[in-house]
């Protein structure tokens, strides 16, 4: 009878965690599907009730990540221009926009390593636009209006896994101080 | 079973999933406003979020003098830019999206005029790559705009 008992106890047991793990199944054991991508791009829910304020000013702010990481960071960089940083909660991922302290605005998008692959940027005495491919911190192909030209002429120029230089369409100056003999 | 069936739809499970991490955040942890100003150590605006005049949200980013050098938004008709200004807040270099289909579209200007248009055309999507001399003769390299 006690053997009995117990045996009773221990199904009874069982059959409430059964029904436990059946009814949380979606959490305990989540299937991998395309939800972590939708939800990668979804903006945050917007909160039932809010308190609006006309207006705020700070020095600077941080946007915290669930691990109470910085995710955003809007603030004055150190010389003395303002910046946007924000990453994603693996750090795999790095956005950068803002103004470099000559008055330059920028946009920089960067993996983990900070290796860009696709930067947008004005550059030069006359503020010519460019967008310049990197990868593993080497220039591979750059496209934009001539910084060194009078007129401006659009070039695209792109280099080999070994430095070569290829000018697709006009002339690049790729020297540092923008000084170019033709 | 039924038992813990229903002890499980009252008891909340700590879920690591992306949803529920980017979902409804605690009253406390959101700051609402119409507009958002980062200011230096000097008082002078920095950067700006807010509602453009079109009535669409933006960030502006700001130089020394002032001037807007770089913004992020949308325009009245939910297409995206990111825009890069010179020194007079001309636009010299645009990544946005185009029409109905949001095709996306490189513009890189010159004294206000456009040199080099590159993107997917609306209709077909097909790419393209077109520049402009500085007399606005057009040259396509391949596709059109």
């Amino acid at each position: 009878m006690a053997l009995s008992r117990r045996t009773a106890a221990v199904v009874l047991i069982v059959a409430i965690a059964v029904g436990f793990l059946v009814a949380k199944r979606h959490q305990i054991f989540p299937n991998g599907g395309s939800r972590g991508s939708v939800a990668f791009t979804a903006a945050p829910a917007e909160p039932s009730h809010r308190s609006v304020r006309s207006s705020v000013r700070v020095r600077e702010l941080r946007i915290l990540g669930p691990d109470e990481s910085v995710s955003v960071w809007l603030r004055e960089a150190a010389e003395g221009s303002p910046g946007i940083w924000m990453t994603n909660a693996r750090k795999t991922a790095v956005i950068e926009a803002g103004v470099h302290g000559n008055g330059f605005p920028f946009l920089l998008v960067s993996d983990g390593a900070v290796r860009n692959f696709g930067l947008g940027r004005v550059d030069g005495v006359q503020a010519s636009p460019i967008l310049v491919f990197r990868t593993d911190d080497v220039v591979r192909m750059v496209l934009g209006l001539s910084m060194t030209e009078a007129q401006q002429p659009p070039f695209l120029v792109q280099y080999t896994a070994d430095g070569q230089k290829h000018d697709i369409i006009g002339h690049y100056c790729d020297r540092p101080d923008r000084v170019c003999v033709r | 079973m039924i038992i813990g069936y229903a002890v499980a739809e009252h008891l909340p499970w700590p879920s690591a999933s992306v949803e529920a991490r980017s979902g409804l955040a605690p009253q406390g942890d959101v700051l609402s406003t119409h507009t958002l100003e980062v200011v230096g150590a000097d008082g002078r605006r920095q950067i700006v979020m807010g509602t453009s005049s079109e009535g669409s949200p933006g960030i502006w980013i700001f130089d020394r003098n002032g001037k807007a050098r770089l913004s992020i938004g949308l325009y009245g008709d939910n297409n995206a830019s990111v825009v890069l200004n010179d020194e007079r807040e001309q636009a010299v270099q645009i990544f946005r999206t185009v029409g109905e289909r949001s095709a996306p579209v490189l513009v890189m200007k010159s004294q206000g005029r456009d040199r080099i248009v590159m993107g997917l055309n609306g209709a077909s999507q097909d790419p393209f790559l077109v520049l402009y001399g500085v007399d606005g003769a057009k040259q396509s390299v391949f596709g059109h705009d």
